[in-house]
C-alpha cells in the first residue's frame, strides 16, 4: 500500500491551516484506532521522516530505517492508549527516542548475527561523506542533533519540525541556529585534524 | 549563514547549508509506506512465539510433546519452517545487524544495500537469492503457507515445495508459486516485473496474470498488472503488451498500442491476447477476438458475441486450447481463474 509522498513546503502561518492539520491528524489517529490501516499509512507518510531524523540522531544510519518501521509498529500496537490523538507527533517522537535507547541496550544483551564483527561493507564516496558528517552531528547535544538531522538529512523545514514534534517554533529555531553553529565548529575541528 | 534558509528554506540558498544537505542526502528515508496490516500480523506471530516460554518444569514435557508433534507434522507435509540466511556479497543486515549467516525469524527484515546480496533457503521449500538494494521478511512459515514479504528490491526464487505453498507478497502484487523458478523485482514506487524461468507463477493484483516459463508480466503501483507476454516476442509487442493494461481508456496511445499487439502477434503470443480480454473495451475485444481466432481458433461456443459481451470466465474454454496449441506445461494448481 503506497501513499502520496509527504509535501515539504507546508505553510503553517495561518491559524486556520494549523487547526485543519491538527484536526486532520486527530481524525487520522481516530480512524487508525478504529482499524483503518490506510489512515495509519497516512500517519506514517506524515511522521516517518521526523521519526527517522530522531533515530538518526542516535543510532547508526544502517539501522535507522528498520527502526522507523519498528517504532511505527510499536505505535500501532499502543495506538488505543493515546488520550489526545492530536498529540500523535509528540507521542511517536517519544517512542522513537525510547526505541533508540533500547537499541543500545539490546546490543549489549544480545549476540551479533554476524560471525565476523570486523567485516566492513564497501561504500561509495558519497556514503562515506554522509556517514562522517552524521557522526559529527551525533556528537552534538541531543536537542541540536535531532533538529539538525530532521532539517539537514530529512529536508524538513523548521515550522514542519515544530509541528511534527510538538516542540515550540521558538525552541526549534534556537536549536537549529545553535546546532548549526556547533556543527560548523565541529566540522572545522574535524577538517583541521 | 542565511537564517531564513536554515529556518524554512526562505531567501537565497545558503551555500554551506546546501553543501551539507547534499552530503547528507544519501541518508534520507526512502519514501514508501510499509504494509502495516501485514507487518502487524507477522510481528504478532513472532511475539506470540517468543511469549510461549514455559518454566523449566513444564518445558521438558512440552519439548518432548512439541518435538514429536513437529516431527509428525513435518514428516506428513514435508515442509520445514527453518529458513536460514547468509550473505553472498557485502554486508546485508538481518534484524538490523550485519549478517554473515543466521536463522530467519518471522517478522525480521533482511536488508541489502547496493553493494550486498544474500541468500535465504529452506530445506524443503527452496532457495531465494536476494539481490542488491532489497528488503525482505518472512511473514509466515507453516505447513499451510510460506509467505515472504518483498518490500522493495529483487529476488530470484527456485522453489521445490508443493505448488501454491510459497508466496511472495509485495506492495503491488502477490506472486504464488505454481512449481517454478522466477525473478521478481519491485521498485520503491510499486512498479515491478516478474520473469518466469520454469513452471508457472500466478501473479495477483487487481487482476490475475498466469505467467508461464519464458514469459514475464509488469506490475504497476496500485496493483495493476500487465498480461503475460513472452520475452522472445518482438520488442514492440513486448512494450505495447506491457503498457496497454496501464493506459486509461481515453489514452491516445491505447489504439496504436493495440494495433502493434495485433500486428506483431505470433501464435505463441495467443497467451497474451487471451489475457487481454479482461483489460479491453468492447470494440478492442472484437479486434482481439479476430486476431486470436486466426492464431488459435476458438472452441465451439466462443464467438464474437462472447467477446462483445465478455464477462469473467467467459473465455475459460479457450484457455486449454491455447495452452495445448502453444505446448505450455501443465499448471500444477487449479485454484486460479485462467479465463480472467
Amino acid at each position: 500500500m503506497f501513499f502520496p509522498s509527504f509535501q515539504r513546503a507546508m505553510p503553517v502561518s495561518s491559524k486556520n491551516n494549523a487547526q485543519q492539520k491538527a484536526t486532520s491528524v486527530r481524525d487520522l489517529v481516530s480512524a487508525a484506532q478504529a482499524g483503518d490501516m490506510k489512515a495509519f499509512g497516512e500517519l506514517y507518510s506524515r511522521f516517518s521522516r521526523m521519526v527517522h531524523g530522531a533515530l538518526l540522531a542516535r543510532v547508526p544510519a544502517a539501522d535507522a530505517e528498520d527502526l522507523v518501521q519498528e517504532v511505527f509498529l510499536s505505535a500501532l500496537r499502543k495506538l488505543k492508549a493515546i488520550k489526545d490523538p492530536a498529540a500523535f507527533g509528540g507521542w511517536i517522537f517519544t517512542i522513537a527516542r525510547n526505541r533508540a535507547m533500547d537499541f543500545y541496550r539490546e546490543r549489549e544483551d544480545s549476540v551479533e548475527v554476524s560471525e565476523n564483527h570486523g567485516h566492513q561493507q564497501p561504500r561509495s564516496q558519497a556514503a562515506l561523506v554522509a556517514a562522517a558528517v552524521l557522526e559529527v552531528i551525533q556528537k552534538l547535544p541531543e536537542a541540536y542533533r535531532e533538529t539538525l538531522a530532521m532539517r539537514l538529512v530529512e529536508g524538513m523545514t523548521g515550522p514542519e519540525i515544530a509541528e511534527r514534534t510538538g516542540l515550540t517554533p521558538g525552541s526549534v529555531r534556537v536549536n537549529l541556529h545553535r546546532g548549526m553553529e556547533l556543527l560548523r565548529q565541529a566540522l572545522g575541528k574535524e577538517a583541521s585534524q | 549563514m542565511n537564517d531564513d534558509y536554515l529556518w524554512d528554506r526562505g531567501g537565497d540558498p545558503d551555500p554551506e547549508l546546501r553543501h551539507l544537505e547534499n552530503a547528507l542526502a544519501p541518508l534520507r528515508l526512502k519514501e514508501s509506506t510499509p504494509d502495516f496490516a501485514e507487518l502487524k500480523r507477522a510481528s504478532n506471530m513472532s511475539r506470540l512465539r517468543s511469549s510461549l516460554r514455559p518454566d523449566f518444569g513444564t518445558a521438558l514435557a512440552l519439548v518432548v510433546c512439541v518435538g514429536l508433534a513437529v516431527w509428525f507434522i513435518t514428516s506428513l507435509h514435508q515442509v520445514t519452517t527453518n529458513w536460514e540466511a547468509q550473505a553472498t556479497a557485502g554486508s546485508p543486515t538481518l534484524g538490523g545487524r550485519i549478517l554473515v549467516r543466521g536463522r530467519v525469524a518471522p517478522g525480521t527484515w533482511l536488508t541489502t544495500d547496493r553493494m550486498s546480496t544474500a541468500q535465504i533457503q529452506s530445506k524443503n521449500v527452496g532457495e531465494v537469492q536476494v539481490g542488491a538494494d532489497s528488503m525482505v521478511s518472512l511473514a509466515e512459515s507453516s505447513s499451510e503457507q510460506q509467505l515472504l514479504l518483498l518490500r522493495y528490491g529483487n529476488i530470484h526464487a527456485t522453489v521445490f515445495s508443493p505448488p501454491g505453498l510459497f508466496v511472495v507478497d509485495t506492495p503491488s502484487a502477490k506472486a504464488i508459486d505454481l512449481g517454478c523458478e522466477y525473478t521478481l523485482r519491485i521498485d520503491r514506487d510499486g512498479r515491478g516485473e516478474l520473469k518466469v524461468s520454469s513452471g508457472w507463477v500466478s501473479l495477483n493484483g487487481d487482476s490475475q496474470s498466469l505467467v508461464p516459463a519464458g514469459a514475464m508480466a509488469r506490475i504497476a503501483p496500485g496493483k495493476a498488472l500487465s498480461p503475460p507476454y513472452f520475452v522472445d516476442a518482438t520488442p514492440a509487442f513486448q512494450q505495447a503488451a506491457g503498457e496497454f493494461a496501464f493506459m486509461s481508456t481515453d489514452s491516445p496511445q491505447r489504439g496504436p498500442a493495440l494495433q502493434t499487439i495485433l500486428h506483431d502477434a505470433r501464435q505463441r503470443d495467443a497467451l497474451t491476447l487471451l489475457n487481454l480480454f479482461s483489460r479491453a473495451q468492447e470494440n478492442e475485444r472484437l479486434l482481439i477476438f479476430d486476431k486470436l481466432n486466426q492464431l488459435v481458433p476458438a472452441p465451439a461456443g466462443i464467438t464474437r458475441e462472447t467477446a462483445r459481451n465478455w464477462q469473467l470466465n467467459s473465455m475459460d474454454a479457450w484457455w486449454p486450447v491455447v495452452q495445448h496449441a502453444l505446448g505450455l506445461g501443465e499448471i500444477k494448481k487449479g485454484k486460479t481463474n485462467p479465463g480472467q
